[in-house]
């Protein structure tokens, strides 16, 4: 009979048990560390498509915590990072622009910020705005204003875009790392846009109107140069519902996330009671946050209000990149969204126990996560990183 | 009610499964307990369990602690079946949320085991495809490993590091940061 055979260790666990054990380690660093245990455990955690972790919240000190949980890890290379996009961070010090990977350590750069060009540009508008001047390429963008970065979005390791400022607009710019220059397009500066994300091979970002529009792109590989194809107003923003508050001040932002295949336009509203007592002039203090979601319904060219993003989906926030994560093995936090000290808002933020804070989109309660006082002392900005 | 409690009696009396272990021995349960298990129901419906369930990958020690499992949560499906036509709404509702919580009480006493006898009921519940079973088996090693270092779970689980020197500085480099 059997006796012949040793018996079976724990470091023979059939890999699609251990897949299951994976699925249950929502932090990344436990899933990392549980592919470092033996051979056969590495082996295992490389064969699954496992869920997507949960983001690491990453302090511009270098300190990740590996969300859910409230260890704490130290990267010394991402120190001083100016924001995220998915698992890269950006860097830009005196117009030297990089992205780096802190966990694969891959570093790209990119053009400098002083390289730019303007992008040819007959392009196809469709149901654009109709105050906006339509075709004024390369008049009312200056090309001698200096350039600076908002929000980069990364497309692939061979493209990146991202909203700049040239002088006094704002437009969108695309690059391949590695290349010289930035090119610059003038067709969006208009619209100021304010938000903006990758999905499914084109551009989406929202202006100050919350008109979605998606952005499509070029790459001419010939003659190396980058351009934008066509403009579309998807959704026409307007008039969405907004709370305010008598006598005190609201501090409204939108982020744009995709969640299941839906894009959504979330909007924050933090509210603020001021107060001029205090000898160094007037302060607010925050007494309330509201979040409200909005999905784009393509079909009516509208936002529609939605009351649940599914009990299954997380969103995380932030003012330069924002995701839904599936956190269907982790029911208790299915339509929350977590938002971070990401620089904006910094009266909201000052006297808050973390850096993180958490909402229930159900009852529309905040809480800061347990253990209180975690996630905190280190200086803003802070940002979401997703490894993959 | 009293017709269809009779009823049910006679219907479970009438199927009695065996289920013989690996060690030869012969435990008789009622279907209803023995249907978690998707194999095992597989065959009753292709009629192969006349003479008992040959389980030739479980012993005796761990198929009793999985049939311990089974009518546990047996009796719960049943519970919840019965008792959506005899009470009202709200009584149903106590019942159930009760009914629940002494079901999570007996799934963390049933989790007090040592780490063999862990190994095995994974097994077994992968064997036997009970899917309560290996998702509460599975929950309890991640819950085990979360925040501990790969030297801590080797321990933990009586693990030898297999893994050559070159291996393992491959995965530093890669990963250092969790380390340190």
């Amino acid at each position: 009979m059997a006796q012949a055979e040793p018996p079976l260790s724990w470091s023979d666990l059939p890999t699609e048990l251990a897949g299951l054990v994976l699925c249950r380690l929502p932090a990344y660093s436990d899933r990392v560390r549980f592919g470092a245990v033996c051979r056969h455990w590495s082996f295992s955690s490389k064969q699954h498509r496992l869920p997507q972790p949960f983001p690491c919240l990453v302090f511009a000190g270098g300190t990740f915590f590996s969300l859910p949980h409230s260890e704490s890890f130290q990267f010394h290379d991402s120190v001083g990072f100016h924001s995220s996009c998915g698992e890269w961070l950006f860097f830009s010090h005196d117009g030297t622009c990089s992205l780096k990977n802190p966990f694969s350590k891959i570093t790209l750069t990119l053009p400098n910020q002083s390289c730019v060009c303007p992008i040819d540009e007959p392009v196809e508008i469709v149901n654009a705005r109709a105050t906006q001047g339509v075709q004024m390429p390369q008049t009312s963008l200056n090309m001698e204003a200096e350039m600076s970065i908002q929000k980069v979005v990364m497309c692939s390791e061979l493209l990146v875009a991202a909203i700049v400022s040239m002088g006094p607009l704002d437009t969108v710019a695309l690059c391949r790392p590695g290349a010289d220059s930035w090119f610059v397009s003038a067709l969006c500066s208009d619209d100021l846009l304010t938000y903006m994300m990758f999905y499914g091979g084109k551009l989406y970002a929202i202006n100050k109107f919350k008109d979605l529009l998606a952005i499509e792109f070029v790459d001419e590989n010939d003659s190396g140069k980058l351009s934008i194809s066509k403009v579309e107003r998807l959704v026409v923003g307007g008039t969405l519902p907004l709370s305010l508050i008598r006598g005190g001040a609201t501090n409204i932002n939108h982020f744009l996330v995709e969640s299941r295949g839906a894009l959504l336009l979330v909007r924050r509203t933090i509210f603020g009671m001021t107060s001029d007592s205090d000898e160094e002039g007037m302060t607010i203090k925050p007494v309330g946050i509201e979040f409200k979601v909005f999905e784009a319904d393509i079909s009516s060219s509208q936002w529609v209000v939605l009351t649940s993003v599914g009990d299954d989906q997380a969103l995380f926030l932030s003012n330069s990149y924002s995701q839904s994560i599936c956190v269907s093995e982790h029911k208790l936090l299915g339509n929350h969204i977590f938002i971070l000290d990401d620089g904006t808002s910094s009266w909201f933020w000052a006297d808050m126990k973390s850096s993180c804070l958490i909402y229930n989109l159900i009852d529309g309660k905040a809480y800061s996560p347990k253990p209180a006082g975690t996630f905190k002392g280190e200086k803003a900005p802070s940002a979401w990183l997703f490894p993959l | 009610m009293a017709s269809a409690g009779s009823g049910d009696e006679k219907a479970a009396a009438a199927a009695m499964i065996t289920l013989i272990s690996s060690d030869n021995e012969k435990f008789e349960v009622t279907e209803a307990t023995a249907t978690l298990s998707q194999t095992i129901r597989h065959m009753i419906e292709d009629g192969c369990t006349d003479g008992g369930v040959p389980l030739p990958n479980v012993t005796s020690k761990i198929l009793a602690r999985v049939i311990e499992y089974c009518k546990k949560h047996a009796t719960a499906a049943a519970g919840e079946e019965g008792s959506s036509s005899s009470f009202s709404d709200a009584a149903f509702l106590e019942v159930d949320r009760a009914f629940l919580e002494e079901l999570e009480e007996f799934d963390d006493a049933f989790l007090e085991v040592d780490r063999a006898t862990l190994f095995d009921l994974i097994l077994a519940a992968n064997y036997l495809d009970i899917k309560g079973l290996l998702n509460l088996t599975c929950q309890k090693v991640a819950d085990s490993v979360k925040g501990k270092t790969p030297e801590q779970i080797r321990e933990m689980y009586n693990i030898v590091n297999d893994l050559t020197p070159e291996e393992e500085a491959e995965i530093r480099r890669e990963t250092q940061w969790a380390f340190e």
